[in-house]
């Protein structure tokens, strides 16, 4: 593979004196096109960060009187196995690591998968492509049930299916790996089209003249596929592995539709849950909420930034 | 934080209210977004400190002379808001000289909303409370007291029930006036009954002839006598109050009397939810796997002999099942006692607020307090005995059958967060729902659960000194 058409090549330092200013161009100029971002940055993401790592050093309670400081005490609750949130919160970050796992392969899989199969001519593929992203629309609330009244156990369509031929269904959302397996799928099913369609974007842009070559030279579909459409989607899969596992971190609304957190308890609760429990019901603990969210952060930009590293280490 | 979850969700799903961005704000608690809302609502606020009490008492009971209009927070975003809005429009169109403004938000984030409007200093005059909700509210100077009210009225618990007039109060002081009882209740389906060979006008009252009916129509009918929820979204919540009305009923406490154990992993805890599981292993009435709202589905379709839901499922199988339906109080299993969650009306710390609109407030609350029999057709008990005892309140069949358990309704003890023990993670519910599907012991789960909220207690007793 030759360089990406289109990518930039990067400004040497020293280049600046061999550069033609144009006129009317002052020092300041490049930072006047960054400004509006960074200050949209730096109001939604920079300083309630910072807040977040503040409040996560005090019993933070926004109403209360009195939110004193207690220094990395709300860190240390979570390493503490006599504390009360260690169990839930470490339990609540294994569920939503176990559904990283299991859903960024297979989405971004299946994506890939319908993307190329969508690149194919045939009739009615504009139909397809818009069948496939349409779930994607919906609401979590509204996937949430629809998959819940699919496979419930008492008088679910599947369930009631399957007991209508004399077979005894397992209980898709109350054991496991029942109860992930049915995450998984209303998650693929609600968001891959997503992928799909960046994807298949990617594909589009291509160059034809690779595979017409290939296929000269006497290459099959499938080394073409390998040797032509991953290696030049190198760069749209960064970015969309990247998003899906920032994505699947994020796992809330089917878990908690659908299972409630079983079978029966505390096996799909994804720890964001557990956050947003601690910080906004019960007691208002904020402080240690926040530090929990710290913590995931964390977790998140380091397996972001191995993310990364993978796919520019595989590229060079 | 309390009852209808289950029915909001299909609220919010019916209306698409839960949309994306609501699910990606639920989403987003990763770092940057938790904060947010904290900071955005520290924007130009003081915190007040403690709780308010320094309100000048109001002298009588009439809408102010001069002209004032109130905001009334709820969180009845089902079709009971639609009872609640009528209610508030006869008002303003009785009293002209006050006139009160509704916003409905949806629970969750009902309770999120008003501590941010504290924050800010956008608080209602008048707050809906879960009665749960208060020791926390009150806690958190959110609420003010409303003994001048009290006094004023002469009210005592004879006017509503002894128990919930207990849990209004907080620290000595009245901090709301109750408006409702919504209990645990007991709903059979007559067709089932008749077939069955039972005799549809009498419902079962006691341990034996419950679980004789439950045997009779799960071996007769084809369709389960009654169904105990083993997950699910609603399953802490539906098998958590279930287990609660019979622990309840074998004379269970939450706490000992001056918190500092939490008592509910005793005899009376662990024979209820010995009892629960035995109905799915032992007498084999209920199915193995029954995901939460699927009982309450089940029964409107006529496909579930016997329901205990809340009362706010009354239109609901009243609109499905006509005159099949039978209403009534709890079978007593081991005595009497029923879970109940209840809607409090409370004046809060707004900022500013003057004696007039004070007045103003006090006035409403009675009214609507008063006036409540319009409430209980959504599916309510009237907290005020009057309008129990009123002639149009009796000719509501369902509800006046049911109200029969009012003195039986139970309530957690007035402290802060108390509705974690049943609720919370690692309540009761969460131990309830361990045991029904083996994967614990009764004793174990219910001890492990009462340690882990003990701390909680310890903690909670250092930080408001109840």
């Amino acid at each position: 593979m030759t360089a990406i058409p289109g990518a930039a090549a990067p400004v040497t330092r020293g280049g600046d004196t061999q550069r033609r200013r144009r006129i009317g161009e002052k020092w300041y100029t490049p930072y006047l096109f960054v400004l509006p971002h960074l200050l949209v940055f730096i109001g939604l993401i920079g300083i309630p960060f910072v807040f977040g790592l503040w409040i996560s050093l005090f019993a933070y309670d926004q109403v209360s009187p009195s939110s004193p400081f207690v220094g990395l005490q709300n860190y240390i609750n979570l390493i503490d196995p006599q504390s009360i949130h260690f169990g839930f919160f470490w339990q609540g970050l294994w569920n939503t690591v176990l559904f990283v796992i299991l859903s960024t392969p297979t989405l971004v899989g299946v994506g890939l998968l319908l993307a190329v199969l969508l690149n194919n001519r045939f009739r009615g593929r504009n139909f397809f492509r818009g069948l496939y992203f349409a779930p994607w629309t919906l609401s979590v609330a509204v996937i949430g049930v629809l998959w819940w009244w699919i496979l419930q156990d008492q008088g679910g369509l599947i369930s009631n299916g399957l007991k209508g031929i004399g077979i005894t269904p397992p209980s898709w959302l109350s054991s496991n790996p029942w109860a992930w397996i049915s995450i998984l799928v209303a998650t693929v099913w609600w968001t891959v089209g997503f992928n799909t369609i960046i994807l298949l974007a990617g594909i589009q842009a291509i160059s034809l003249d690779l595979y017409e070559a290939a296929s000269i030279d006497g290459a099959s579909r499938w080394q073409q596929f390998r040797s032509i459409t991953v290696p030049s989607l190198r760069p749209i899969l960064l970015l969309v592995v990247t998003l899906q596992v920032i994505a699947s971190f994020n796992l809330v609304g089917q878990p908690q539709l659908m299972t409630g957190g079983g079978p029966p308890v505390n096996e799909t609760t994804p720890v964001l849950l557990y956050i947003y429990n601690t910080g906004w019901t019960g007691r208002y603990e904020l402080g240690e909420a926040a530090a929990m969210a710290m913590v995931v952060a964390l977790i998140m930009v380091v397996v972001s930034v191995i993310n990364f590293r993978f796919f520019a280490s595989e590229r060079a | 934080m309390e009852q209808d979850r289950l029915a909001q969700l299909i609220d919010e799903v019916r209306e698409q209210r839960l949309s994306r961005r609501e699910a990606l704000r639920l989403a987003g608690i990763g770092a940057g977004t938790l904060a947010l809302g904290p900071l955005l609502a520290a924007c130009g606020s003081s915190k007040s400190v403690g709780p308010a009490g320094s309100q000048a008492a109001i002298a009588s009971l009439a809408p102010p002379s001069t002209a004032v209009s109130l905001d009334f927070w709820n969180p009845w975003s089902g079709p009971d808001g639609n009872f609640a809005k009528t209610m508030v429009q006869q008002f303003n169109g009785e009293t002209k000289n006050v006139q009160v403004k509704v916003t409905t938000f949806p629970n969750p984030p009902y309770y999120e909303k008003i501590r941010t409007a504290k924050q800010s200093g956008n608080l209602p005059h008048i707050a809906v409370m879960h009665v749960d909700a208060i020791p926390q509210n009150a806690a958190d100077g959110i609420l003010t007291p409303m003994d001048d009210l009290v006094k004023l009225l002469n009210l005592s618990g004879g006017d509503f029930t002894e128990e919930i007039w207990k849990d209004i109060h907080y620290k000595s002081q009245a901090w709301a006036i109750p408006l409702d009882e919504h209990t645990e209740s007991f709903y059979w389906n007559k067709d089932l009954f008749q077939k069955a060979g039972l005799d549809p006008e009498k419902p079962p009252t006691d341990k034996a002839s419950f679980e004789q009916a439950a045997q009779a129509i799960t071996s007769k009918t084809g369709v389960p006598g009654f169904m105990v929820v083993t997950s699910g979204p609603g399953g802490v919540f539906l098998s958590g109050t279930a287990w609660a009305s019979v622990f309840y009923q074998g004379g269970g406490q939450w706490t000992n009397a001056d918190y500092t154990a939490a008592t509910y992993n005793s005899q009376a805890g662990v024979q209820a939810v010995e009892w629960l599981r035995a109905l799915i292993n032992d007498l084999k009435v209920s199915p193995k796997n029954v995901q939460s709202d699927s009982e309450i589905a089940a029964f409107a379709q006529g496909k579930n002999g016997m329901v205990w839901s809340g009362i706010w499922q009354t239109t609901r199988y009243q609109d499905a099942l006509k005159d099949k339906l039978g209403a009534g109080p709890l079978p007593q299993i081991f005595g009497k006692g029923t879970w109940s969650g209840s809607h409090t009306l409370a004046v809060t710390s707004r900022k500013g607020m003057s004696a007039q609109e004070r007045q103003a407030a006090y006035y409403f609350i009675d009214w609507f307090s008063t006036h409540s029999v319009e409430w209980a057709k959504a599916g309510q008990l009237p907290a005020r005995k009057s309008v129990r005892d009123s002639a149009a309140f009796k000719a509501l069949p369902a509800q006046s059958s049911i109200a029969k358990q009012i003195d039986d309704a139970r309530f957690f003890p007035a402290i802060p967060a108390a509705a974690d023990m049943l609720f919370g993670p690692g309540g009761a519910g969460e131990a309830v729902l361990a045991v029904i599907n083996g994967k614990k012991d009764a004793k174990a789960a219910l001890d492990e659960s009462a340690a882990r909220y003990l701390m909680i207690l310890r903690q909670n007793k250092q930080k408001y000194g109840f």
